[in-house]
């Protein structure tokens, strides 16, 4: 009678077999689904993307009168100014970035450039970067604020990008206490190596603030993402200012 | 006026790179600052034969002029002489002003306290996105000096007329100027913002000897390029943590039916 239990190994063996394979095309579909798309795709919105950009920057520089026949009658009278060392300006570092429609509010740290050649990012998934060689609210040209839209450990500060619409306020506190307030005029999903950097970095031209974050597939191999998304709002006067907030 | 010098400034040496230049657009014409660098006198600049710049006082840098590519003769009177009558306090001859290139034009002591006019040529190249390019240039009756920057030697033996170039990382640097291989300080330290993008030059001009050596700053914007990219994630997306536990609860179902399939296989 102690003879092999042959009959029911079998069987049991298949089931497991079974088992285990179904088990492992969970877990590659879970993963497979981890690696893609996490982020929420957005399509673009408003009627000032990045692609189109804002109107040209304004032309710099010295008149050169091209149309005065005589060099000794076209030469200008240029204006001066005292050599000396300027001082050092501070205090309208943003410090602070608010969307209220989307609870955001995010504090902003002075970033530039990592040694990659790509802009820094602040590590903690909870606060902003704010392009320290660029423009400042209020000046001309484009200021950048980006954050990570999620971490190695969860989402990112910027997540909430993917929920913003066109005429959504957006605040930014600078370090002197004041603020300055934009509107939210468009908003587009841009390959990474399509990214139009000059644009979006532009230093003169109409004033514009563009918040950055990633979005497409996750990209394991180059360890980032496909795609950027990028928000661009620009400055509203006081009154409308108080609108929303 | 007895400080009659005539200086024949030659632009040799104005490299292709040069012609890079964002702000002097095209090879047909240059972009040409003019510093007054000799103390104690107040002049007026006169370009072919035309009053250009009225009432330049010591210490001060014109905005960029542009200028088609040519040759120029270059006057400078004390203030208020007649050029009809007087005799002009410097000047340069045929003063060649290359297309496509920005240049400083500067009236400054030599070493020995001469009043001399010279031409630089300023590196308008673009700069790497996070840097800014600092310019030195000794234009003092002073001798051969190191220029000091956060407390280490960044430039060292400078001679009149002479320069030097460096990209740094951008920033405020506390700079001063020695005498060349010693601690004795003749400028400064004086905070020096060295802004992304941006040539600063800075000239050291005056006497020594007469106690009015002082600094010079010019400043050539635009010079900057934007950063490659934005990195703005890390792709761990905590939406995504049903799928993790997924993952994990097949990763774990193989390894246990696994481990199953292996005991049962052994047992054959």
């Amino acid at each position: 009678m102690a003879r092999h239990p042959a009959p029911r190994r079998g069987p049991t063996r298949a089931l497991a077999l079974v088992v285990m394979l179904v088990s492992l095309v969970l877990a590659g579909w879970a993963a497979r689904g981890l690696l893609d798309e996490p982020v929420p795709e957005v399509d673009a919105f408003g009627s000032s993307p990045l692609s189109l950009g804002l109107p040209s920057p304004s032309a710099t520089g010295m008149p050169s009168s091209p149309d005065a026949p005589h060099l000794a009658r076209s030469l200008p009278r240029p204006a001066r100014a005292p050599a000396a060392l300027a001082p050092v300006a501070e205090g309208r570092e943003p410090v602070r970035l608010r969307v209220p429609a989307v609870e955001l509010d995010v504090e902003l740290e002075a970033v530039g450039v990592a040694t990659d050649g790509q802009m820094e990012i602040p590590d903690d998934g909870d606060r902003a970067g704010w392009y320290r060689h660029g423009p400042r609210p209020g000046d001309d040209g484009s200021v950048v604020i980006a954050a990570h839209v999620d971490t190695r450990s969860g989402p990112g500060a910027f997540l909430a990008l993917t929920g913003v619409a066109e005429g959504d306020v957006v605040r930014v506190e600078l370090a002197d206490g004041s603020s300055t307030a934009y509107r939210v005029v468009g908003g587009e999903q841009v390959a990474k190596r399509d990214l139009p950097v000059d644009e979006l970095f532009r230093r003169d031209g109409d004033p514009v603030l563009r918040l950055v974050t990633c979005s497409g597939d996750w990209s394991p191999g180059a360890s980032s993402y496909t795609d950027n998304l990028v928000i661009s709002a620009v400055p509203v006067g006081p009154t409308e200012a108080t609108e929303g907030v | 006026m007895m400080l009659k010098t005539t200086t024949a400034v030659v632009l040799a040496g104005v490299t292709g790179a040069a012609f890079a230049v964002p702000a002097a657009a095209d090879d047909h014409e240059s972009a040409v600052s003019v510093l007054h660098g000799v103390p104690g006198l107040t002049v007026d600049v006169y370009v072919n034969g035309e009053e250009a710049i009225p009432d330049f006082a010591p210490g001060t840098l014109t905005e960029p002029m542009m200028l088609a590519a040519g040759r120029y003769d270059i006057e400078i009177y004390a203030d208020g002489d007649d050029p009809e009558t007087a005799e002009p306090a410097l000047s340069a001859e045929d003063l060649e002003v290359p297309g496509g290139a920005n240049l400083t034009l500067a009236a400054h002591l030599s070493e020995d306290g001469t009043p001399t006019l010279g031409a630089f040529v300023n590196d308008v190249t673009r700069t790497s996105a996070g840097e800014a390019r600092l310019t030195v240039r000794h234009a003092a009756a002073a001798p051969a000096v190191d220029v000091r920057a956060g407390g280490s030697a960044v430039v060292e033996g400078l001679t009149n007329p002479d320069e030097q170039v460096l990209d740094l990382p951008a920033g405020t640097v506390t700079a001063d100027v020695v005498l060349a291989g010693t601690e004795d300080v003749v400028l400064g330290p004086a905070d020096v913002n060295l802004a992304e993008g941006t040539n600063t030059i800075v000239y050291a001009w005056g006497s020594a000897e007469e106690g009015t050596l002082d600094l010079a700053v010019q400043v050539i914007e635009g010079l900057h390029t934007p950063p490659d990219g934005v990195p703005s994630g890390q792709g761990g997306l905590a939406d995504t943590g049903a799928l993790l536990v997924l993952a994990l609860a097949g990763v774990a179902g193989a390894v246990v039916t696994g481990r199953q399939v292996i005991r049962a296989t052994a047992r054959d």
